[in-house]
């Protein structure tokens, strides 16, 4: 009779405490999936978020100040060679690439950390654009002065300063396009390299699937035992938190899954595109340069030369913006997934308390 | 009891996953070595060469070299003084502006950095005198080192190329500035162009034709008005400057002395002017070229208009080209020599900073560029053995260098420098409108009154 009695005591003890265990369990794994899916999802985020707020910028503002640099060398042999520039010095093209180089030379100090390597070498940048302006400044002096002084035919010196101007701008060795290349080429790598990262591995989504399947194989442990011990075929409740579950990893497996996909199409598309347009428009803007320098036949014309096209070299950017966006946008998952989180603990909770309640004050305690 | 203690695996997890985001945080950094940053206008093989001459130094004091080289370090300079974050050290275009830096007090003082070197007997009184200047006070201080220099009064030539009887008066003990007139005359006779030049420099342009008239004025007037016309107090105006101009027209101004004519040595690179000189066919017989050139015509091909045997290789030194010194009136006139020298100065006293100045004025730290083949650097540290250079002419260079009686200063280096910018634009207005010296050089002494 004791023994049946403490037996009776032993079960009524560790069912209770079973249930508690449970629970416990059931609540520590559906924190571990928050963790892990927010951490996931805040890594691609972050990913997105830092390729699209800065090393895109960076790297497309370098290679927008290169182009429109040398877009501008060749504005302004086009101006003096067809004469343009005896009313318009440099010409207005020339003050709009210079303009725009301006610009983006300007958002690209921004985006670097004081006292770093390249806000150095933007500082030197600056001293040299300085000096190439003087240097056309100079040369427009010179050519006015010809004219002056009647000798319009000759104009050796104004070309010559010009030619001087041009010489700074492009020295391979610590020229201005130099400088500014020292940050567009290993900008790109950076670019493409962060757009490689990890984060965007479909093998990390292990990191919440697992926790995931965890919490699933609890919630059915705890509905096996709701049926051996209390009769209880199903529970609503817990069924209910199985489906959430479901539906939280399937939710965060599409984004991340989207984002990926968005960041790939990012680094093997929209980079190389954008950074070969850009590279063919500062090879031909170049060329167009050189040709007008030497005077080689048919460079010097009175024609508006096409420049830079700026309408292709901004599709170009905006489809490597949009990847970037595709990839930032998370809908509504950094809401959804604690909303998920609360509601499967919630439930599981639900699932099991109404059991726990039968066992107080027949003393389980 | 033991069941009940241990801890539930969820709560393992959670704490290893929270482990894994936060350790990585809390890594260890690297500890942030102690970094030196230096400006200059070394780029390409010159920037090899200074990291060559620093790489001893970042291994015995684990210090970091952060160097940044332009040739538009000037500009540079200007802009991170302006915003307060200047480098620590920085080339100093000029002794112009090593000057003006120091009465300023924008230049920190070396005296202390240089406490524990002897440079008197590393470096001549002339050198040591070049590295002080007057400091916010008046009193004279050391602000600079010489980091290498160049000697500017020399003259080139390919000794293949040149005809025998020209050769000999070339290299006569008593070559003169006159018979270097008449060499040039009998070349052009033969049909030969004798001299090549360029003066092109991009933002620099000129200064190759203002190298000139200083060795010309140097030479022919003496040290004592070369000095007076540094200081500002001899006209531009005057006589012996503009004798020196004149004497820098006969030979530039002259189509059939130059290379190319005068179009040709607005637009050609000064480092390219020589390579014309060993061609087969040479297009230029004689290079007035500061020592430095050395470095380019390593970069030239030999041969390359003909079917030289050994077309297509680089001039060797004291093979394919060799100097005289640039010739005086008489023979017997002065021995001042026109020098140039990188000099270092520090913009932020750290301990670091220090250190490395005080290295780069040891004969190792010296050596480490000097033996650099084809990189056309001299030492003026006394200390450094000459057998150290990699090829005679280096060594004789040095040799002129270390042990010159006299040496003087680039001019207009050393001049203001809206008066040394002006220098540079008026030679380039010159060699396109000679016939406008007078009115050039009145325009240069309005630049003198207010410059000075």
């Amino acid at each position: 009779m004791v023994r049946v009695t403490a037996r009776s005591h032993t079960r009524q003890h560790t069912t209770p405490v079973q249930l508690r265990r449970l629970l416990f369990a059931l609540v520590a794994t559906v924190v571990v999936l928050w963790l892990a899916a927010t951490a996931v999802q805040r890594g691609l985020q972050a990913t997105a978020g830092s390729v699209r707020g800065s090393t895109s910028p960076a790297y497309l503002d370098a290679v927008q100040a290169l182009a429109s640099l040398s877009d501008a060398d060749r504005a302004a042999w086009q101006s003096f060679r067809s004469g343009e520039a005896l009313f318009n010095g440099p010409g207005q093209q020339y003050q709009n690439d210079i303009t725009t180089a301006g610009q983006a030379l300007e958002r690209l100090a921004a985006l670097q950390a004081a006292g770093s390597a390249n806000s150095s070498l933007l500082q030197t940048i600056s001293g040299q654009l300085v000096t190439y302006q003087s240097q056309v400044e100079q040369a427009d002096v010179t050519y006015q002065k010809d004219i002056a002084l009647g000798s319009a035919s000759k104009r050796d010196l104004g070309f010559a300063h010009l030619a001087y101007a041009s010489s700074a701008m492009r020295a391979r060795q610590g020229g201005l396009l130099a400088s500014i290349s020292q940050l567009a080429g290993p900008g790109q790598q950076a670019l493409s390299s962060q757009l490689a990262s990890p984060w965007t591995n479909p093998v990390l989504l292990m990191v919440f699937i697992v926790p995931a399947l965890f919490l699933i194989a609890g919630i059915v442990f705890a509905q096996s035992l709701l049926r051996r011990r209390f009769n209880r075929v199903l529970s609503p409740p817990l069924l209910l938190a199985a489906a959430l579950v479901v539906v939280m990893s399937a939710w965060l497996a599409v984004t991340a899954v989207h984002a990926d996909s968005a960041l790939a199409a990012a680094r093997t598309t929209a980079l190389p595109r954008a950074a070969a347009l850009w590279q063919s428009q500062t090879s031909a803007v170049t060329a167009e340069a050189a040709a007008l320098q030497s005077g080689s036949a048919g460079a010097v014309s009175d024609r508006a030369s096409g420049g830079l096209n700026e309408t292709a070299t901004g599709q170009a950017d905006g489809a490597l913006e949009a990847d970037l966006a595709s990839a930032q946008d998370a809908g509504g998952l950094p809401l959804g997934i604690p909303a998920l989180a609360i509601a499967i603990a919630a439930l599981a909770g639900l699932g099991l308390w109404p059991r726990l309640s039968e066992y107080r004050g027949i003393g389980d305690r | 009891m033991t069941g009940n203690r241990r801890v539930p695996w969820p709560l393992g997890a959670v704490v290893l996953l929270l482990a894994a985001f936060v350790l990585p945080g809390c890594g260890g950094s690297a500890q942030a070595g102690t970094t030196v940053t230096v400006l200059g206008t070394w780029t390409g093989d010159e920037q090899s060469g200074f990291e060559a001459m620093v790489s001893g130094f970042e291994q015995k004091y684990g210090i970091h070299v952060d160097y940044t080289g332009t040739r538009d370090s000037n500009a540079v300079l200007t802009s991170d003084l302006e915003d307060g974050n200047p480098p620590d050290l920085a080339v100093l275009p000029t002794p112009g502006q090593l000057s003006q830096y120091a009465a300023a007090g924008t230049l920190v003082p070396l005296d202390g950095a240089l406490a524990s070197v002897n440079l008197a007997s590393q470096y001549g009184p002339g050198w040591r005198r070049l590295m002080q200047e007057a400091g916010p006070g008046g009193a004279r201080h050391y602000y600079a080192i010489i980091v290498k220099a160049a000697l500017k009064s020399v003259i080139w030539y390919d000794p293949r190329n040149l005809p025998a009887p020209d050769l000999a008066q070339l290299t006569s003990p008593d070559l003169t500035w006159g018979r270097l007139m008449s060499l040039s005359a009998s070349l052009a006779k033969g049909g030969r162009t004798p001299w090549c030049m360029g003066f092109e420099d991009s933002s620099s342009s000129g200064w190759p034709g203002t190298d000139w008239i200083e060795d010309i004025l140097l030479h022919q007037s003496g040290p004592g008005s070369y000095d007076r016309w540094i200081a500002g107090t001899l006209p531009w105006t005057s006589a012996p400057v503009e004798q020196a101009w004149q004497a820098f027209g006969q030979i530039a101004n002259r189509s059939t002395l130059v290379h190319g004519g005068t179009r040709a040595e607005l637009l050609t690179n000064y480092g390219q002017a020589g390579q014309p000189m060993f061609d087969s066919r040479p297009g230029c017989y004689l290079d007035h070229e500061g020592s430095f050139i050395t470095a380019f015509y390593a970069q030239d091909t030999l041969g390359s208009a003909g079917s030289d045997p050994g077309a297509g290789a680089h001039p060797r030194p004291g093979t394919d080209f060799r100097f005289v010194p640039f010739p005086a009136p008489t023979p017997a006139a002065d021995g001042a020599e026109e020098v140039a020298g990188d000099l270092l100065g520090m913009f932020r006293d750290t301990p670091a900073a220090r250190k490395l100045i005080a290295y780069l004025t040891t004969p190792q730290a010296q050596e480490a560029w000097i033996k650099r083949a084809g990189s056309g650097a001299i030492s003026v540290n006394n200390q450094v053995p000459l057998r150290d250079y990699p090829d005679p002419v280096s060594e004789a260079l040095a040799d002129n260098l270390t042990h010159a009686s006299d040496v003087e200063f680039d001019a207009s280096d050393s001049m203001p420098q809206a008066m040394e910018n002006a220098f540079y634009n008026a030679v380039l207005e010159y060699l396109d409108r000679p016939s406008q010296l007078n009115a050039i050089l009145r325009g240069l002494d309005q630049v003198q009154k207010a410059a000075y």
